[in-house]
Order: structure tokens, then C-alpha cells, then sequence
């Protein structure tokens, strides 16, 4: 309900809450990986933890593979603490070297994708984006190696949960 | 790591006196805003200054930024970049959206605890190639007031104005 005070909610029937429930603070932070070893067809789960009572993480990530000079392959995306209520709209470079160019794409698992980014290798060589979840009072960004020798995964960015 | 136990909340009705069920909710307001007259000076001078009053609870904002130009010629849209930032840490993430040359729709993440020097292509005015969000941070400037402050990096050769239109999504 959008009122003349932009769009301020004040009734908890209306967001379908307990009077409790959406009166968490929001967490932020700065997000890093850099470097972490994956096994080859391996996944590695980073979690981080934001405190209970959270039920949606928005986050942009960028990979280690540069499209221009100062733009990054990466993504925006959404995860929650519903089970695969997840999406993303990713940018991959695309090329050779993928310095040229890069696609934009929309990906979603609640609609049976499989990864959350293409296979450009946006976090490392055969890294993915897997999936993104809130599991109790950790944020978990899953990243997968889907390729048979061990890889490391390159990921910075920013996320906010509420 | 902030957590909400750190901000003094009140975390229940029964908790907080004098007041109605509705009362002592979080209430974020969004905030939209435009600059068309910002001069920002060429390098190695500026980075150019806007600051946007948000609200003083504001956690972290989400905005939005529009700029003048449509992205590769025949294009519907108009290129900009969402990014994200907050009172936790000063390092905001952003991802481009479009570009007015080449025969691609260009994208781009930017993160500056990567690393990046910028955060956004240079679209800001209405010739391709001149201005750049180059920062954006929440920053207190009073007792009960906080802005979201953008910079803006000027490539071209002489001054520049601004043209940026924003959406700011407030998360308290």
C-alpha cells in the first residue's frame, strides 16, 4: 500500500506479520572471497552470519574476470529463507579473454535453473554461482567448481538482509 | 558485523511504553531525487559532490541511478546502475546497466572492496565517455541528519554538468 508518505507500512495484518516479526534491524557488510580452494565438481558454501529473524538477502557480486578496463563480470541477486526463492541478473564477459563484451542474463532457481551465473567462469575458471539462502542466522552464498581439477573462487561485493 | 542488538531496538510491543501497536515501527521513507545543474570539474580536480538527505535510521540504501542517454542507438532504455550501500562498512557495490556506443548493451559489476576505482560507466551527462559515479557512501552530517553522498568523476576535458536522476530504496 503506497501512501503520500511513500509507501510507509504501519499495519501488521498488512505485511501478513506478527507484531514481532519485521521489527528487525537491517545488517550490512562488505562480502569476500578471495582465493578459496574448491575440490574439481565441488561445492564450497560461504556463510556468514547476520543474526536471526532475517528473511531476505539482497547482494552484488563481482567476479575476477574484467569486461572493460574498471567493469567486473558478476551479479545482482536475491536470496531468502524460503527454500530456492532465489534469482539473479548476471553480467558475464563473453569474447575471447571475455574482455570484449559481456551478456546480461536473468537467471532463477525458483524456476529450475541450475547455477545463478552462466559458464564464463564469472568467480574463477569453472566457478559458479550456485545459489544464495538464508539458513537460520546465516546468509550462505554457494559457489560450485564445475570443473574436474580444484579451482579458487574470486568474489567481492556488498549485501544487505532484513 | 552490526547486528540489531547493537542498535537498542525495542523488540516487542510489551517493551516499549506509551505507544500505539503502529507507533515504533521502522518506518523507512524512500527518497527520489534529480541533478541536472551539479559542475563538476575535469581531473585532476573534483570528484563532484551530491548529497541526498535520507532518513536519519537508514541501515543501508539501495538506489538507483538513471542517466541521460539511451543505451546503444535504438535502444528503449536509458542507461544507470543500482548499487547498494550502508553505515557498516564504506565500500558500496554497484552494476551497471548499458551503454549508448559499441553494438553490445553493455554491463558491469563494480565493487569497491575489490578494488574498484569507480562504480559506474561514464554516462552522467549527455555525451558518452565523461561522467562516472566514482563513490557512494552514507554519511552523518548532524545529530539527526544523514545523506547519501555521491561522487562523481569528470574524464572530459573541461568542466561538466551533472544530468542523474535517483531512486533510493531506504532499508532501517
Amino acid at each position: 500500500m503506497r501512501t503520500a508518505d511513500h509507501g510507509v507500512i504501519t499495519d501488521h495484518a498488512l505485511m501478513q506479520a506478527l507484531p514481532t516479526e519485521h521489527h528487525e534491524q537491517a545488517v550490512a557488510d562488505r562480502f569476500t572471497v578471495n582465493g578459496q580452494a574448491i575440490a574439481g565438481t565441488s561445492a564450497y558454501e560461504k556463510r556468514i552470519n547476520i543474526g536471526a529473524g532475517h528473511k531476505v538477502i539482497r547482494a552484488i557480486l563481482r567476479g575476477n574476470k574484467t569486461i572493460t578496463l574498471i567493469g567486473y563480470a558478476g551479479l545482482w541477486v536475491v536470496g531468502s529463507d524460503v527454500s530456492e526463492a532465489c534469482s539473479a541478473n548476471g553480467m558475464e564477459p563473453y569474447g575471447a579473454g571475455g574482455y570484449l563484451s559481456c551478456y546480461v542474463g536473468g537467471y532463477s532457481r525458483l524456476h529450475g535453473d541450475a547455477y545463478l551465473s552462466g559458464n564464463w567462469s564469472v568467480f574463477g575458471s569453472n566457478i559458479y554461482l550456485r545459489d544464495v539462502w538464508i539458513d537460520g542466522d546465516e546468509a550462505v552464498f554457494e559457489f560450485y567448481n564445475a570443473g574436474a581439477p580444484a579451482s579458487a573462487v574470486y568474489a567481492w561485493g556488498s549485501f544487505v538482509a532484513k | 558485523m552490526r547486528t540489531q542488538a547493537k542498535r537498542g531496538m525495542v523488540p516487542d510491543h510489551a517493551g516499549a511504553t506509551n505507544v500505539g501497536v503502529d507507533d515504533h515501527h521502522v518506518r523507512p521513507s524512500n527518497v527520489e531525487a534529480s541533478n541536472t545543474t551539479l559542475s563538476v570539474a575535469p581531473l585532476p580536480f573534483g570528484p563532484g559532490q551530491w548529497d541526498i538527505a535520507i532518513p536519519y535510521d537508514a541501515e543501508a540504501v539501495m538506489f538507483t541511478l538513471r542517466g541521460p542517454l539511451t543505451t546503444h542507438p535504438g535502444g528503449p532504455g536509458k542507461v544507470g546502475v543500482v548499487g547498494v550501500c550502508s553505515r557498516a562498512f564504506l565500500e558500496a557495490s554497484t552494476v551497471s546497466f548499458g551503454s549508448p556506443t559499441g553494438s553490445s548493451n553493455y554491463g558491469a559489476v563494480y565493487s569497491q572492496a575489490g578494488g574498484s576505482l569507480y562504480l559506474s560507466d561514464k554516462f552522467f551527462t549527455n555525451t558518452y565517455g565523461e561522467i562516472a559515479l566514482s563513490d557512494a557512501r552514507i554519511v552523518t552530517t548532524g545529530p539527526s541528519t544523514r545523506v547519501l553522498r555521491l561522487e562523481f568523476t569528470n574524464f572530459a576535458a573541461g568542466y561538466r554538468t551533472l544530468d542523474c536522476r535517483a531512486e533510493i530504496g531506504v532499508v532501517a
